[in-house]
């Protein structure tokens, strides 16, 4: 998974409605299926639909859309 | 495993009671499952360790077959689910015990099904039987299913004329 420098904001890389690209888990070093699989856990545990928006960081974070994190994607895989 | 010959490459289901006013010990108790995540509302609770610790937005029971049920087939993770609320035909004590305590304090079920698999590969067809039992509680059901996209297409060759 490419590393933030110490001190760096992490990235978004992610902030649509629809399921994430091929681009998206390649950004995180992961296969697309465990992205989703891990996104998938993350927003039935926080509640959120399957379709609600969620925001996906480099570091892995998840944040719902009042940008709360609500997860981390290396946690779920 | 999960993955099989018809392009499957992950399927799993959740179920998860949630609401204000929930004690996740008493959903246990129902069900006699311990569940993979539970904390109530306004509790302190870390997912994992690159997690930030969060408080509870709402009280929550959540349950995922992923990592009970190895099986690539939904219908088997929709199966297992079925049977914590249903464990034998007729023996309805925990379906009723559960729609009893979502209605006395205002809870809401949600079953969800996950499913991955290669480019190309067909979706599977919803196991709308063991769902229907679900809509007793009353449950919403939630499909999340989506396959690779498609690799890119070589574009042909493009003959020119001298």
């Amino acid at each position: 998974m490419k590393k933030n420098r110490p001190g760096s904001s992490p990235n978004v890389i992610w902030d649509k409605r629809r399921n994430p690209t091929k681009h998206v888990s390649d950004r995180l070093g992961i296969e697309r299926w465990q992205l989703r699989e891990a996104l998938h856990k993350i927003k039935a545990r926080s509640n959120l639909g399957a379709t609600d928006r969620v925001i996906i960081y480099d570091d892995g974070n998840i944040a719902d859309e009042d940008g709360q994190v609500v997860g981390n994607i290396n946690d779920e895989i | 495993m999960t993955k099989s010959d018809d392009g499957t490459q992950r399927a799993f289901a959740t179920f998860r009671v949630v609401g204000d006013k929930l004690h996740p010990a008493d959903i246990t108790q129902i069900l006699h499952t311990v569940p993979t995540f539970s904390f109530r509302k306004g509790e302190k609770y870390q997912p994992g360790d690159r997690s930030p610790v969060m408080a509870g937005k709402t009280g929550t029971w959540f349950f995922s077959t992923d990592r009970v049920v190895a099986s690539p087939r939904l219908d088997d993770h929709v199966t297992y689910l079925l049977k914590m609320i249903l464990p034998h035909s007729g023996a309805t004590d925990q379906l009723t015990a559960l729609r009893d305590l979502i209605h006395r304090k205002n809870l809401k079920a949600v079953v969800t099904l996950f499913w991955h698999g290669r480019s190309g590969s067909r979706k599977p067809s919803l196991p709308t039987t063991a769902l229907d039992i679900f809509k007793l509680l009353p449950a919403t059901v939630e499909v999340d299913f989506d396959a690779d996209e498609e690799p890119p297409r070589k574009r042909a060759a493009v003959s020119s004329r001298a």
